[in-house]
């Protein structure tokens, strides 16, 4: 299900990507949008959103571990802009998580998390798929 | 040691009493990103960010 979600998703860059609070990450993808904010007033945001919400993913390159979601917040920040302008090549789903594979053999692995959800991907079409606890598979309405 | 893992579940659990909808939680999580004071806040402090959303 998950595959069938997310195939239009493929090949596109993420262009930004950034910390927001704790270790939860915000990934921008597709064209760009404009929204006025209740804070920060007129803002952009991409045409898809994933955002990762559990403190277990690990973020490799070569297969070498470069960051987690419990390392330290400067270390993160420094680290997850590995990932920017580069293109998004595949997504592997399995029981035990899910991987996000990028150019330059760069991958996000975002584990199952028995206790959190593990990850939001909003659509352009105004749909969110919510992913975890325990990697079980949500599709709705975001405006709702 | 940072404990990442409870911040994450903090901010979920502030935007889940404040009733967000999926939209409002990520026009926050979008907008924490550019908050350089954003690390540390309390729930309380969290819920009340929330509920400007709500208003939204």
């Amino acid at each position: 299900m998950i595959n069938k979600i997310t195939k239009d998703l493929i090949n596109n860059k993420c262009w930004r990507i950034g910390r927001s609070y704790g270790s939860m990450l915000v990934l921008d993808f597709g064209n760009k949008i404009s929204y006025t904010s209740p804070r920060t007033g007129i803002n952009y945001k991409g045409e898809w959103i994933l955002i990762v919400k559990t403190a277990n993913w690990i973020l490799k390159q070569n297969n070498i571990q470069i960051s987690t979601g419990e390392s330290e917040k400067e270390f993160i920040d420094k680290n997850i802009t590995l990932i920017e302008d580069k293109s998004l090549l595949d997504i592997i789903d399995s029981t035990s998580g899910t991987n996000f594979i990028f150019q330059d053999n760069i991958v996000l692995e975002i584990p199952k998390d028995s206790d959190m959800e593990e990850y939001d991907l909003y659509r352009p079409d105004k749909y969110v798929l919510t992913v975890g606890p325990d990697h079980k598979i949500l599709h709705k309405d975001s405006t709702k | 040691m940072p404990n990442n893992k409870s911040e994450n579940k903090r901010f979920e659990d502030a935007t889940k009493a404040a009733g967000l909808t999926d939209d409002q939680k990520q026009q926050m999580y979008q907008d924490l990103q550019k908050d350089p004071d954003k690390d540390g806040k309390t729930f309380k402090e969290l819920k009340e960010i929330a509920e400007e959303y709500k208003q939204q």
